[in-house]
């Protein structure tokens, strides 16, 4: 079992999400990126002839074009999909500083068949959403497949 | 129809015009409705994430099943329920009420049961105590809503 030692906290859309840092995952700056609007994807990473698309999402984790970001949070390394989220910043979290608890979302899952979140992060009394790796990969991945630009 | 020969002990939760009816053991506690979390592609009825305890807790609305949605105010409350059976042990979910919930207790054999509000989602029956009616949640109804079959484990 790997132990997981950081978060990442992700800000966007004036919202702060945690997300669990794997090897699953590679950060890239603004400017590695190719600015290039493709269906819902705002932004392309481009190697070696394969773009990856990036997405922005709103407060709703709605697809939009525009925002202040200023990274792109790539899922699915190992799996050789991979598909971004464009944040305005990032801030590593070591996991030990954090009080991790599990959580179910209610309603109907998407229809990815993975929720978004599977925990929290626990603080005196508001709380963090976390993301989990697979829903939220799962979930940008059908923002492609439904326009046709996923990788 | 008559329950069976039984005291219980029960909280009358206030949700806008009408009340639920729901026995006390079932509660884990009541507080208030603060810094609620929203949770994206949430149900309109999800209102957000509470922090009860350090544990994320849902707090639903629901008023808007049977008619207009709770807002909460100073006077609502969270009703933090024990989490339904056969639900993970950490799943605990609550309940938002317009106003403070009333403790009763229910001398069994002296009500009766009426399945008029059957038709309303998420009510099994419905009784009338102090002149009120009140409706009996159907809580494989609720597990029904809260928890989709078709998620994958993560």
């Amino acid at each position: 079992m790997t132990i997981l030692r950081h978060y990442l906290e992700l800000q966007f859309a004036g919202r702060t999400f945690l997300l669990p840092n794997t090897s699953d995952l590679l950060i890239e700056p603004r400017e590695n990126m190719h600015i290039e609007r493709k269906g819902q994807a705002a932004a392309l990473r481009v190697v070696q002839g394969v773009a990856s698309p990036a997405y922005i999402l709103d407060a709703d984790l709605r697809p939009i074009m525009e925002s202040q970001w200023t990274r792109a949070v790539f899922l699915g390394v190992n799996s050789g999909r991979l598909v971004g989220l464009l944040i305005d910043d990032l801030r590593l979290l070591p996991a030990d500083t954090l009080r991790i608890e599990p959580f179910t979302p209610l309603g109907p899952v998407p229809k990815t068949g993975y929720h978004l979140f599977d925990a929290a992060a626990m603080a005196t009394s508001t709380l963090t959403l976390v993301f989990s790796s697979v829903g939220l990969a799962a979930y940008l991945q059908a923002q492609g497949d439904r326009d046709g630009v996923s990788e | 129809m008559a329950l069976a020969n039984n005291r219980v002990h029960a909280l009358l939760l206030p949700v806008n015009d009408r009340f639920l009816l729901v026995p006390s053991a079932l509660v884990a506690e009541i507080g208030m409705v603060h810094d609620l979390t929203p949770v994206p592609l949430s149900p309109p009825w999800m209102l957000g994430v509470l922090n009860w305890r350090f544990r994320p807790v849902p707090v639903c609305d629901l008023a808007r099943f049977w008619g207009p949605p709770v807002t909460p105010n100073q006077k609502s409350r969270a009703i933090v329920f024990y989490p339904l059976p056969g639900r993970k042990p950490t799943e605990f979910f609550a309940l938002v009420t317009s106003a403070e919930p009333q403790p009763r207790t229910i001398d069994t054999p002296a009500v009766l049961l009426t399945d008029e509000d059957a038709v309303h989602p998420y009510l099994a029956v419905s009784l009338d105590i102090d002149s009120r009616r009140a409706g009996i949640l159907d809580l494989e109804a609720l597990k029904g809503l809260f928890y989709d079959d078709a998620a994958q484990p993560a």
